[in-house]
């Protein structure tokens, strides 16, 4: 069941990105009517494999680097969101993997999902920490200043999403770590510790969807 | 003829076809009816009418002849439980039960305890089973006979199965003839009288008494006289013998006549549920070392249930067993409602249809913070039944291999063999279970990859005086205790400890505290003063001999002369004198050694010197007596070369012998400690591994612990550290051989779990507090931080807080 809910939802956040990638690219025939639409986005789609090919990925990577982490973050903090990256990436990988899979993580892989999921949550707290304050969503604030952002203007509604699904992220990761500390404890039953379980998955998955929603429109609808 | 004719005739013939096949299928479907109808009568007589009590058995009895057993006659036969029970409990149907149906059973369940046969003397301890199970032999195809079987383990049998074979399957050697079938005992589990004794079972069974035993363990009669002793042509129709009321007496049974009423019926006291003790006659386990007083019950047992009262059974007698996948494996769904699971948990983790908890007040367990995997890897016997895991294995008896629960002023019960447990193994639905271990031991034929195990008689035939070692220095003791006019006991002191007959004609052995230090070995007497030389020192060569010191050598002399299988004439050789009986005088010659000063005995044979005690008998005893082990690799040596040359005699002596390739190939050898033992090219003992001498093992379910004391109550760390007993215990071969080349082996390996990873996982247990509080703050400050947001959120939408600058 599990499985299922989470291709479906995969699916549909990448069809939604996609779309609204689409949208937001030249020529997409925005006044045509919705079945004429659809058609050039489904050519847009099939499209869009040849012209993943053409980017120039490590280039595009190290530029990511220097400017996303480099230039934003001092050498303090740098190493929080590098480690929190790439905890969370191997936590959603082998978490995910197994599940779809369906089996029960073991072994090794087992063993270092507890340990970087520890770092993960020193990590996010610490991100939390030095980057809450550029993700507060005042209803009233809405001229162009660094950090405030305009419902009238794109680049506002970009930053609007980007705030919802950092706090989306943040909880997610919240909710992770409870149920993870919860079932270390001697205090819950077998019974809640099943439900505890499936609710980590589901966090988890709320997680995977916010971090790529984050991701596109922090870094891939922001560069356009 | 005409067409109308032939036309008729067609016509005809398919109609008398066309009924033919009708009668036919009639005549079928009658038969059928006939044989579902002999079926209906049959479940009727089983049915229950659906009352909650128990019928009073105050029946008559039968004889094996359907004969009525009336107390009063001069002879009366034993009664036939065949014919006694059978009018209302079809005898039939209950052959085919767990305990009854082995051999010929296609369904047996999950392993469980073998047979197994032990020979101490030729160091045998091999499993056996008629249920081919893993690690184990099948009697039949080792040449054991069910005669040969039941003498084996008729004491903890409960008749019928193997041991009341059918006419066709009786082997020339049986004496089923003069002693009779063990028919199923069933008074040995149905009995409520506190009268049913095991031990008279046993021992009517040691005595071959078989048709009378069950009425002897019953109580109903008293049995006497001895089957084994009359000759193989004796027939029940014989009657006793008048002229042997001494020796050969022919089995008797007396009837308590008090116990009949005037109508020959007998008051069979049947509860309503079997006793427990009749279960534990067979199936006790102890661990060794705990007094009685403080062992435990299994917790089910203290709470008041009965061993049926989950191990239940219809008329079928096929037991449930209680274990996970036995309703799968039966096809009897109602079988899982009697698992742990079934009772204790109900079908909760289930989503499908199953039995609810709390069956006999099972009460819910809430398993607070045990993750959910362990449920899916392990069995509930895990944590719950046996023997806590140790670093070393517990040692267990069990009354089927150590011969527990037969009383008496014997000693029935055995050491061997050494049972461990527990040792976790995974079972046949992948989850790991508790199960209980021994070590083969055996000697036997190796043709290529092929094991044949050798009969322990074989073995000790060809073996000889190798095996008795001990039994002939005891045997040389005891016969100066009882003819050498000795005050005290006649011992051999050996590298400081003082050997000395016992009356089971074995040795004792005991520290020498005595302030003698040379030689190492002497002949000594045992008495109140303490230990002194066997031949008080004397000066053979002085003028006037010592009396009192000849006259003990001639009585040592004599008593020594007395033994069977003497190799020759005894002497006594001291200082510079050698002592010898001539007819019956003492002699005294030159001493052909240098000049001893301690008395040594000696036979001369043909003037040559053996040794009374040899150097191979002083080695061996100085290795095995007083330990557990009975065999040195030096014995085990001498056997396999002995066992070598009688099977290259055989080979060569045999008419249809095999091909010379074969004979290449065919080696004989000795299994013990996991290791399988044989000659090398240099005729030394060498050790290596092999399939045969690996392990048995069978699941356990009980004693089941109460909670306070299960597997993980004291947390995590119970099983999850680096050094964990339960991952890392040590499982050391054991066996009747003495030597280092034993097996040894690390639980986990019967886990099939990967040892560096356990390791790591069980430390990272050592962090794993700090690792919680890290976690704690983390949560803590992250979800502090979203209710802020929340907070600040809620304050500006109200505009209780300014928006920021």
């Amino acid at each position: 069941m599990f499985g299922i809910v989470t291709v479906v939802f995969i699916l549909a956040l990448l069809f939604l990105l996609s779309y609204h990638r689409f949208r937001r690219s030249p020529g997409s025939g925005i006044s045509g009517s919705e079945g004429f639409i659809l058609k050039n986005y489904f050519s847009w789609l099939g499209n869009r494999p040849i012209a993943l090919f053409r980017i120039p990925w490590l280039e595009r990577g190290e530029e990511l680097y220097r400017i996303r982490i480099i230039q934003r973050y001092p050498p303090t903090q740098r190493w929080i969101f590098i480690c929190l990256g790439l905890s969370a990436s191997y936590l959603i990988l082998s978490g995910f993997l197994f599940a779809l899979l369906g089996l029960r993580i073991f072994g090794f892989f087992l063993l270092l999902h507890v340990v970087l999921g520890g770092l993960f949550a020193v990590c996010l707290c610490l991100a939390v920490i030095f980057r809450a304050r550029y993700y507060v969503w005042d209803p009233e604030n809405f001229k162009g200043k660094e950090g405030a952002f305009n419902l009238k203007t794109k680049s506002g509604i970009r930053k609007l999403w980007q705030v919802i699904f950092f706090w989306i992220f943040v909880a997610s990761g919240f909710v992770l770590i409870l149920t993870a500390l919860s079932q270390m404890l001697p205090s819950f039953s077998l019974r809640t510790q099943l439900v505890l379980f499936e609710v980590h998955r589901y966090a988890a998955l709320e997680l995977l969807l916010a971090s790529i929603a984050f991701f596109y429109f922090s870094v891939v609808d922001e560069r356009r | 003829m005409t067409k109308k004719n032939h036309r008729f005739r067609i016509i005809f013939s398919i109609l008398s076809l066309f009924l033919f096949a009708l009668g036919s299928l009639y005549l079928m479907d009658a038969q059928e009816s006939q044989t579902s109808q002999e079926l209906q009568d049959k479940q009727k007589i089983q049915s229950w009418d659906g009352s909650r009590t128990t019928a009073v058995h105050l029946i008559q009895l039968k004889d094996e002849f359907d004969e009525l057993v009336v107390p009063s006659e001069s002879y009366p036969l034993p009664y036939s439980t065949k014919f006694t029970c059978a009018p209302c409990h079809d005898y039939s149907i209950i052959r085919g039960g767990l305990h009854f149906a082995s051999p010929s059973s296609s369904q047996n369940g999950r392993p469980g305890e073998p047979w197994i046969w032990v020979d101490i003397k030729t160091g045998t301890i091999l499993p056996l089973s008629y249920r081919d199970e893993e690690g184990t032999w099948n009697p039949s195809n080792l040449g054991l006979t069910a005669w040969d079987f039941t003498l084996l383990f008729g004491r903890h049998m409960t008749g019928g199965g193997i041991s009341e074979p059918d006419d066709e399957e009786t082997s020339p050697e049986s004496r089923w003839g003069v002693s009779g079938k063990l028919e199923i005992n069933c008074m040995g589990c149905h009995n409520a009288s506190r009268m049913q004794s095991h031990s008279e079972w046993a021992k009517q069974v040691l005595r071959h008494n078989f048709r009378w035993a069950a009425v002897a363990a019953s109580g109903l009669g008293e049995v006497g006289g001895m089957a084994s002793r009359l000759p193989g042509t004796w027939d029940l129709y014989d009657g006793p013998n008048p002229d042997d009321t001494e020796w050969a007496v022919v089995p008797f049974v007396k009837y308590v006549r008090e116990r009949f009423d005037s109508k020959h019926r007998v008051f069979f006291d049947i509860a309503p549920g079997i006793d427990d003790q009749r279960c534990l006659a067979c199936h006790s386990v102890h661990l060794v070392g705990e007094k009685r007083y403080t062992a435990e019950q299994d917790v089910h047992s203290a709470a008041g249930l009965r061993c049926v009262d989950c191990h239940r059974n219809d008329i079928s007698h096929n037991m449930i067993r209680g274990y996970e996948g036995e309703a799968e494996e039966y096809q009897e769904g109602e079988r899982a409602d009697f698992t742990c699971q079934g009772c204790h948990l109900g079908d909760s983790l289930s989503k499908k249809g199953g039995p609810a908890q709390g069956r006999l007040g099972a009460p819910y367990p809430r398993h607070s913070g045990i993750p959910a995997v362990h449920f899916e890897r392990l069995s509930c016997t895990v944590c719950h039944a046996g023997p806590l895991p140790l670093k070393t294995l517990m040692r267990v008896r069990t009354s089927r291999a150590n011969r527990l629960g037969i009383y008496g002023i014997a000693q029935w019960f055995t050491e061997w063999p050494t049972i461990v447990a527990p040792v976790y193994v995974r079972n046949s639905t992948g989850k790991m279970s508790p199960h209980r271990l021994i070590w083969p031991a055996f000697w036997a034929r190796l043709e290529g990859e092929r094991i044949s195990p050798l009969e322990p008689p074989y073995v000790e035939e060809a073996a000889g005086s190798l095996l008795t070692v001990e039994q002939d220095v005891a045997e040389v003791l005891k016969t100066l205790a009882l003819y050498a006019d000795i005050q005290g006991i006649p011992a051999l002191v050996l590298s400081g400890k003082v050997y000395e007959p016992n009356v089971d004609g074995l040795l004792d052995v005991t520290p020498y505290s005595g302030k003698r230090t040379e030689p190492e070995i002497f002949w000594a007497v045992k008495d109140k003063g303490g230990i002194t030389s066997l031949i008080p020192e004397f000066d053979p060569d002085a003028e006037e001999p010592d009396v009192d010191a000849e006259t003990r050598i001639q009585n040592i002399l004599t008593a020594l002369s007395r033994l069977d299988d003497a190799p020759g004439m005894p002497v006594v050789i001291y200082k510079k004198a050698m002592y010898q009986l001539t007819e019956g005088y003492l002699e005294k010659l030159e001493s052909p050694k240098e000049d001893v000063d301690t008395a040594e005995l000696f036979w001369l044979k043909e003037e040559e010197r053996i040794p009374v005690v040899s150097d191979f008998q002083i080695r061996t005893i100085r290795e095995i007596v007083g330990f557990e082990q009975k065999l040195t690799e030096e014995q085990v040596e001498w056997i396999l070369e002995v066992l070598s040359e009688k099977g290259e005699g055989q080979n060569d002596s045999s008419t249809s012998s095999p091909s010379s390739e074969a004979l290449d190939e065919e080696d004989y050898v000795y299994l013990s400690g996991g290791r399988l033992f044989r000659l090398d090219g240099d005729g030394n003992l060498s050790a290596a591994r092999h399939p045969a001498a690996e392990p048995v093992v069978w699941p356990l379910g009980h004693r089941v612990r109460p909670a306070q004391q299960s597997l993980g109550v004291n947390g995590c760390t119970d099983c999850h550290t680096e050094g964990s007993a339960f991952f890392f215990g040590k499982i050391i071969g054991t066996g009747p051989l003495k030597t280092g080349w034993v097996e040894e082996r690390s639980a986990h390996v019967f886990m099939d779990l990967d040892k560096p990873y356990q390791k790591l996982f069980g430390l990272s247990f050592r962090v794993r507090p700090i690792f919680k509080v890290v976690l704690f703050v983390a949560a803590a400050i992250v979800g502090s931080i979203l209710f802020l947001m929340f907070l600040v959120l809620l304050g500006r939408y109200t505009g209780l807080l300014e928006r920021r600058r």
